[in-house]
């Protein structure tokens, strides 16, 4: 296990993009938002972080991103899935069920 | 791809992908400012706080970026602009380094392009790597070809796709205007199929098919205008008939340069097995390889030797590359100039490395600040290496252009011999090869100077001052290196001049000035009753000429070195090797040739008209001293019909005369043996009279080819000259190597004269204030000139030392090559200890002067 804490972190951060992505096209702060609401503030997106990632995954050609206004009419980008990134999305919620369950066992939660 | 989008954005959208980074950000923190006043904040706090969760804006952006573009590129690209920054601040040393770059890369660059196209390039055919030449032998005697044993050839040896023998033949184009003389290729065999290329116009001529002729696209063009309707049209060629059926397309041209190609005459390609004079060309079967091919010629000609042994015995046959077959003759002098400009641009690299050095010591300062600021050593190394790759680099860009004027001047001075040398070109080969040399010159400079520069601790370096006067080994080192490849250059220099000296002073035998040659020649079918009476009768009109006081006929002009010699053998004698295998000149005369040259007979009588039992023949002084020493050559017997059938009868030559000796070339130093031969015993269709003149040259050339006219008015006449121009000609080729390589010498000279300078200028600068102590404290101004010209003088003897040393062998070996002895080179040294030693005297005497004269008061207060 060669994983450090930054690298699972890291993962975690692409693996939550991605699904909050999954419902349709968002701009970063969307992304950071909804993260928060949809887990009852129990995680909190270290904000100025999500920028590199997102342009990490957009280089690695998970997401694709466009310039457009947004319902207040301001100019902002909007990331939005590409086909490899669903499959990514997909890929990435196996690891994490595998993760889960592994360190569940460890930790003696039976079943 | 994505890797593409980043390239993309390192080159070109550097400025577009900050910016867009900083509009992103600047909307999520008014989003998150927006949110926090809805939530009841006052707007300075919600800004706050938006940044606090928000993070380092400066940090994000530069993550950012780097996510988008390729980080190192970027690092580089802004290293490079810093490091060309760098250059343009010291403008001496960059124009200085620039300027002998590029004319070393050009230099080097131009002639690797001769090298490239003469020697390199495959030849103009579809795998040409398949095509061999054949040799063959009989009782190791070089032959050549035969129609027959081809034949045998192509139909036993399994490995060859085909086999072709040519030969070439002057023919006369007539009924077009004036008479025009044209080469013809004539072949046996499958020519086209050997040779891969079809005619680019019309069809290829049937083996053995008569009066079908096939033009060179050079010859279409300049003796027909590129008439479309070429094919179909009749050509009187020496008084046959032709129809063209063909024209070759232009890439064919650069390899061959006949005019015409056509099956030989069906009744030369006969089963005689006599006559041997086809030059053999053969094509590998895919697959096969050399040594696989000259196996089974082997063994072929093992059997063919004992099927025939009457006129094949002891045959044997090898095969090597066409290419390298064509080319024999003059790979040595190119590759040996593209080793000498090869040096000369080592010699220039070590001069710049050791500029650089000076730099990179002048600049330890700004590096140890640099360094504790927290730059790491690597990135200094790197922009040292920049440095340096700019300088490769352009000096690169301009030695191309360099290349380009260097290329037309070699075409000029380089002999029109040698082979493709007229398509030697700029191209994209050779504009690579300069690339890589920029980019290695550039590395090497950068590296050697980055090695020898800063090493000491930062802590020290601050502490010091700018004033470091330690001496490194490194520069000297370099000094060193210069030296001696000047003096092996000088060295190779000063001994191919010596040979090319040593090879004029020999007496030419005759004398040149008021000898005017005259050239003709037919076809080689042509019957030698036609010969003998043409020839008769044009010696009968020169010799009426006014202004003509003697005339002679000879099949080869003197200093046109030849094809006609062989070995000999002496009745009842068993010649040791050495004087078995010396190669006897053999020339077929007419009475008035040595009169013409101005030969005398030093004993016995000119020789009278062959009859059917005895060829009489004159020999030279030469000849008689080598194989008749303290004997009477006269009444004694040779022949060079060392590989005769056997059977026949040999043809005996006696000996009835002794003339002069005569220079046959330039090359050769010492008198080569020679024999004369009535010219109506042989039979030779080219012909060629000198004639000895006392009028003014350019009317008696005008009388002689009126003259030619009467003899036969359709006979184009080859060549009329005075005899001079050929001593000047065949002089060229040494003369035009001798002077690049000497002038290569000369630079690299230059060069380590100037590296030598700025090398004690550079450490009398340096050391002003020792100096000025110690003139101060009493010492003679003379005693610290001595100092400082010793102490160039030690580097230069070490140098010279060393590079004589080396020299040596290669000046032995270089000896053998020029003039198949080896004198001892001892000459060439001398000189080149002489020059070289006057050259550092100069060059340290100025920085030594300086030094002498420092006044103590003006050093001490300086710094």
């Amino acid at each position: 296990m060669r994983a450090s804490r930054q690298d699972i972190l890291q993962g975690t951060l692409t693996l939550l993009v991605l699904q909050t992505l999954g419902s349709g096209e968002k701009h970063g702060y969307a992304i950071a938002q909804t993260i928060e609401q949809v887990s009852n503030e129990l995680l909190r997106v270290e904000e100025g972080s999500l920028y590199p990632a997102l342009h990490r995954m957009e280089q690695d050609g998970w997401i694709q991103s466009e310039w457009k206004l947004t319902e207040t009419n301001r100019k902002a980008r909007f990331y939005s899935l590409t086909a490899g990134g669903r499959a990514r999305l997909q890929q990435e919620t196996e690891n994490w069920e595998r993760l889960k369950a592994g360190v569940g066992l460890v930790l003696g939660w039976a079943q | 791809m994505s890797w593409i989008t980043r390239l993309k954005n390192t080159l070109l959208r550097r400025d577009g992908v900050g910016q867009e980074a900083d509009d992103e950000m600047a909307f999520h923190l008014e989003e998150r400012t927006r949110e926090n006043i809805t939530r009841g904040m006052t707007p300075a706090e919600a800004r706050r706080e938006a940044q606090m969760r928000f993070g380092s804006r400066s940090r994000i952006k530069e993550e950012t970026r780097e996510a988008d573009t390729v980080a190192w590129l970027e690092t580089l690209g802004r290293d490079a602009r810093i490091a060309m920054r760098g250059i343009t601040q010291r403008p001496g040393l960059a124009v200085t380094a620039i300027l002998s770059l590029s004319l070393g890369i050009g230099a080097t660059s131009a002639i690797f392009s001769v090298v490239d196209t003469v020697l390199l390039k495959p030849l103009p055919y579809p795998d040409a790597g398949n095509l061999v030449q054949i040799q063959e032998s009989i009782r190791g005697e070089k032959l050549g070809g035969n129609p027959a044993r081809r034949r045998d050839w192509q139909q036993q040896v399994t490995a060859l796709t085909g086999i072709i023998g040519l030969y070439g033949e002057g023919v006369v184009l007539t009924g077009r205007g004036e008479p025009r003389r044209l080469t013809m290729q004539r072949s046996v065999g499958p020519f086209f199929t050997v040779l891969g290329v079809p005619p680019a116009l019309g069809r290829p001529y049937r083996e053995g098919e008569e009066q079908a002729v096939v033009l060179s696209h050079k010859a279409w063009q300049t003796h027909f205008g590129g008439n479309p309707n070429i094919l179909g049209m009749s050509l009187n060629l020496s008084q046959a008939v032709f129809t063209v059926v063909g024209v070759m397309p232009p890439s064919f041209g650069d390899s061959t340069r006949a005019d015409l190609f056509a099956a030989a005459p069906p009744d030369l390609d006969s089963p005689r097995r006599t006559g041997n004079w086809l030059d053999l060309v053969a094509r590998l079967k895919p697959g096969q390889t050399i040594p696989s091919l000259n196996t089974q010629l082997t063994t072929v000609a093992r059997r063919l030797s004992e099927q025939y042994p009457a006129t094949e015995s002891a045959l044997t046959a090898y095969a090597r590359p066409l290419l390298e077959a064509t080319t024999t003759e003059a790979s040595q002098p190119l590759w040996l100039l593209l080793a000498t400009i090869g040096a000369v641009l080592l010699v220039v690299c070590a001069n710049i490395s050791s500029l650089l050095l000076v730099r990179a010591n002048e600049r330890q300062r700004e590096f140890a600040v640099r360094s504790a600021m927290g730059a790491e050593r690597f990135a200094l190394v790197r922009l040292q290496l920049l440095e340096s790759l700019w300088l490769g680099l352009i000096g690169g860009g301009i030695g191309v252009l360099v290349a380009y004027w260097g290329v037309e001047l070699l075409k000029y001075l380089l002999p029109a011999g040698l082979p493709r040398v007229e398509s030697v070109e700029l191209d994209g080969r050779v504009a690579l090869f300069a690339f890589g040399l920029a980019l290695i010159a550039g590395l090497v400079c950068g590296l050697l100077a980055a090695l020898g520069g800063a090493s000491r601790s930062t802590a020290n370096q601050l502490r010091d001052g700018a004033r470091t006067t330690r001496r490194t080994w490194l520069r000297p080192a370099f000094v060193m290196l210069q030296v001696v490849l000047s003096t092996l250059l000088l060295a190779g220099a000063a001994r191919f001049t010596e040979s090319l000296i040593a090879s004029v002073r020999i007496p030419l035998g005759f004398e040149p000035q008021g000898l005017i040659a005259l050239s003709y020649s037919f076809p080689w079918d042509t019957p030698g009753k036609k010969l003998k009476a043409t020839f008769d009768s044009s010696l009968e009109r020169f010799a009426a000429i006014p202004g003509v006081t003697a005339v002679g006929f000879v099949d080869r002009l003197p200093l046109q070195g030849g094809t006609q010699s062989g070995h000999i053998e002496i009745p009842g004698r068993d010649l040791v090797p050495a004087l078995r295998d010396v190669s006897v000149s053999h020339r077929a005369i007419s009475d008035g040739y040595f009169a013409a040259l101005g030969l005398p007979l030093q004993a016995g009588r000119m020789f009278l008209p062959a009859t059917k039992d005895s060829v009489e023949t004159v020999v030279n002084t030469a000849f008689a001293k080598l194989y008749f020493p303290g004997e009477d050559p006269i009444g004694r017997k040779f022949t060079f019909d060392r590989k005769r059938p056997a059977g026949k009868p040999i043809e005996w030559l006696t000996i009835v005369g002794v003339v002069a000796d005569l220079r046959q070339n330039l090359r050769q130093t010492r008198q080569a043996p020679e024999a004369f031969v009535p010219y109506a015993s042989t039979y030779w269709p080219q012909a060629n009279f000198v004639l000895r003149t006392n009028g003014d040259p350019a009317t008696i050339m005008a009388a002689a080819r009126q003259q030619m006219l009467s003899v036969d008015p359709l006979m184009p006449i080859e060549s009329l000259r005075p005899l001079t121009d050929d001593l000047r000609e065949a002089a060229s080729q040494t003369r035009t190597i001798a002077g690049l390589l000497g002038g290569f010498a000369l630079t690299a000279l230059l060069v380590a004269a100037i590296g030598l300078y700025g090398l004690l200028a550079g450490e009398v600068t340096a050391q002003r204030r020792e100096i000025g102590i110690r003139l101060a404290l009493g010492a003679e101004p003379s005693a610290v000139l001595t100092s400082v010209v010793r102490r160039g003088l030690v580097l230069v003897v070490a140098g010279l030392a060393l590079g004589l040393g080396l020299s040596y062998p290669a000046l032995r070996w270089l000896a053998s090559q020029l003039t198949g002895t080896t004198d001892s080179p001892w000459n060439a040294a001398l000189l080149t200890a002489a020059l070289m030693l006057m050259v550092a005297l100069v060059s340290s005497l100025l920085p030594a002067r300086r030094a002498s004269r420092v006044d103590p008061a003006i050093a001490l207060r300086h710094e």
